[in-house]
């Protein structure tokens, strides 16, 4: 197969949700020599690119995207081992959580697909995450973007409490931080100190792509 | 002029009749820490015991003055029936489903004999019991369940979504199973004095799963519920978060009474677009009810009033932290107004 067959290839199995197909051609990309960073941004990502598109104007829908998200972590799953680590440029690092409390978890996997697939290496802290990971985390991972969600009224606190402990720790300045979830407006993302809020997955994944060219790039040194 | 006891005005504003006033009410749960602290009553033991849940929804009318007594206050008891794990709830924060039970049909058969009176689904009864008895004559009796497809997606996980495009056979047996348990047990609740049916269903939402997803799996299961209450004399109303707009004629093809709105809805266009349904709502509950002053959240019910709803009412549940002055500021502004 040519190797832009195989790239188209990917990029449908992903849009028609096809997790079997995405595994299979990824194993053909690497047995063609194809460069696994293209066959995941060219190929993979670009379908869930128009997944989300496609959601924005409502000719795709929820059951759509997770089988898609589904079809493209089964080729990232074969494909990211064989990725260079040395070298080119550093993917930028995504650490996302749902807040402590809140054991929902969909958006923020849906979050975390969609900055995938915009080229963001994602660190998943899970749901009911404990306020101090995130940092922890962080600090770590030495991370770009911060995304926080929450469904609960309950539990927004928290989410106020996470983004303080940036502060805290004297790392707000190196990190962009995004907040989403059912209650949660741009406003309240302001007052709480966070950099936004977006009313989905695919504008919360745009906006990260574009915010983390305002970060130094030597802040964690 | 002809006056209404609380309980008739709310019957016929659902049903479009001619009213003397507003009700005041809320179709989402009612309970706060500054009724709790009032009444004795508190999260988490009120979920679990019928009198003392039957307490603290006394105290949204006395405290607040809403003319309706409401139970329960959260949405788990449905999954947590057929053995879903739950994360206990505290003072301030409602339980939620963390474990499903269903992964395929053979699941579902082992969970087709059940007995009502088991588990918390019974003490909301009880609780019903012990209000109908008390107010019953006056105020209306409001129950509230989870609906049949977020149960079906509490049951079975997020897979949920995918299983609805991927397995038919498996989505609409396990909606069947839901929607079987939903009429029995909202028939159960009505056998003990409830006279309004509040159907929430967060994730049934056309938004999310798109218009034939929805038409496919939601409104059939929507209508049999709606169905079997009103053969009961038992008013229905739907709640469905998120911006519902698109979905609503959808919605109201179940044939259930009124249709709660949350703030992401604009009224005015909600209720342009359905033909009899009433539209209720839609007050925001956190940057409304709970983080402003009664000044606003007057200005702020003035503007929904003003948008022509059915039924002025929090939007989605109220926060379990809203101050009662809050709350008393909307009941106010319910009251004196006249269609």
């Amino acid at each position: 197969m040519e190797e832009s067959e195989i790239i188209n290839g990917l990029t449908n199995a992903v849009v028609n949700g096809k997790k079997d197909q995405a595994v299979e051609l990824a194993n053909q990309a690497l047995a063609a020599g194809i460069e696994p960073y293209m066959a995941v941004i060219e190929g993979l990502a670009k379908g869930m690119e128009i997944m989300g598109e496609k959601y924005e104007k409502k000719q795709a829908f929820m059951p759509h995207l997770l089988m898609a998200s589904n079809a493209m972590y089964g080729g990232m799953d074969v494909l990211t081992p064989h990725m260079k680590t040395e070298g080119g440029s550093k993917r930028a690092v995504l650490v996302i959580g749902s807040a402590e409390g809140d054991v929902h978890d969909i958006g923020k996997n849906l979050v975390k697909t969609m900055m995938s697939a915009m080229g963001f290496e994602a660190i998943d802290l899970g749901k009911d995450v404990p306020i101090g990971k995130f940092t922890e985390a962080a600090i770590e991972h030495k991370a770009d973007v911060i995304s926080v969600s929450t469904l609960m009224t309950s539990t927004m606190d928290n989410m106020e409490k996470i983004v303080k402990s940036f502060t805290e720790k004297g790392i707000r300045d190196k990190v962009k931080i995004i907040v989403g979830g059912a209650p949660i407006t741009p406003d309240y993302a302001a007052e709480i100190g966070a950099d936004t809020s977006k009313p989905d997955a695919m504008e919360a994944a745009k906006w990260a792509k574009e915010i983390v060219k305002e970060l130094p790039e030597n802040r964690w040194n | 002029m002809v006056t209404y006891t609380p309980k008739e005005r709310l019957a016929r504003a659902l049903t479009g009749k001619d009213v003397d006033r507003m009700p005041a009410v809320s179709f989402t749960q009612t309970a706060t820490v500054e009724q709790m602290e009032a009444c004795g009553a508190s999260w988490p033991e009120a979920n679990e015991d019928a009198q003392k849940m039957a307490t603290l929804a006394e105290a949204g009318h006395k405290q607040v003055g809403f003319e309706a007594v409401r139970v329960p206050f959260d949405i788990t008891a449905e999954a947590e029936f057929f053995g879903c794990q739950i994360k206990p709830g505290t003072k301030e924060q409602q339980p939620s489903v963390v474990g499903h039970v269903v992964k395929d049909m053979s699941d579902i058969e082992k969970l087709r004999e059940y007995d009502l009176n088991q588990g918390r689904v019974s003490v909301v009864c009880d609780a019903i019991r012990i209000l109908a008895d008390k107010y019953g004559k006056e105020l209306p009796i409001m129950g509230s369940m989870l609906g049949p497809f977020s149960l079906a997606q509490h049951m079975n996980g997020d897979d949920w979504f995918m299983a609805i495009m991927t397995d038919e056979a498996f989505g609409m047996a396990l909606m069947d199973l839901t929607t079987e348990f939903n009429i029995a047990y909202a028939k159960k609740m009505a056998e003990n004095g409830a006279d309004t049916m509040v159907i929430i269903d967060p994730t049934a939402s056309a938004q999310l799963i798109g218009d034939e997803f929805y038409e496919k799996f939601v409104v059939p299961a929507h209508k049999k519920i709606a169905d079997a209450m009103r053969e009961l004399g038992v008013t229905t109303v739907l709640h469905i978060c998120g911006d519902t707009t698109s979905g609503l004629e959808l919605m109201e093809s179940s044939g259930v009474d009124a249709i709660s709105v949350d703030q992401n809805v604009d009224v005015a266009t909600a209720v342009g677009k359905v033909d009899k349904a009433v539209i209720v709502g839609n007050l925001d509950p956190v940057n409304v009810l709970w983080n402003k002053d009664p000044e606003l959240v007057k200005a702020a019910s003035q503007k929904v009033l003003d948008a022509g709803v059915g039924v002025l009412a929090p939007g989605c549940g109220i926060v379990s932290k809203t101050p009662t002055k809050n709350l008393q500021a909307m009941v106010e502004m319910a009251k004196s107004h006249k269609y």
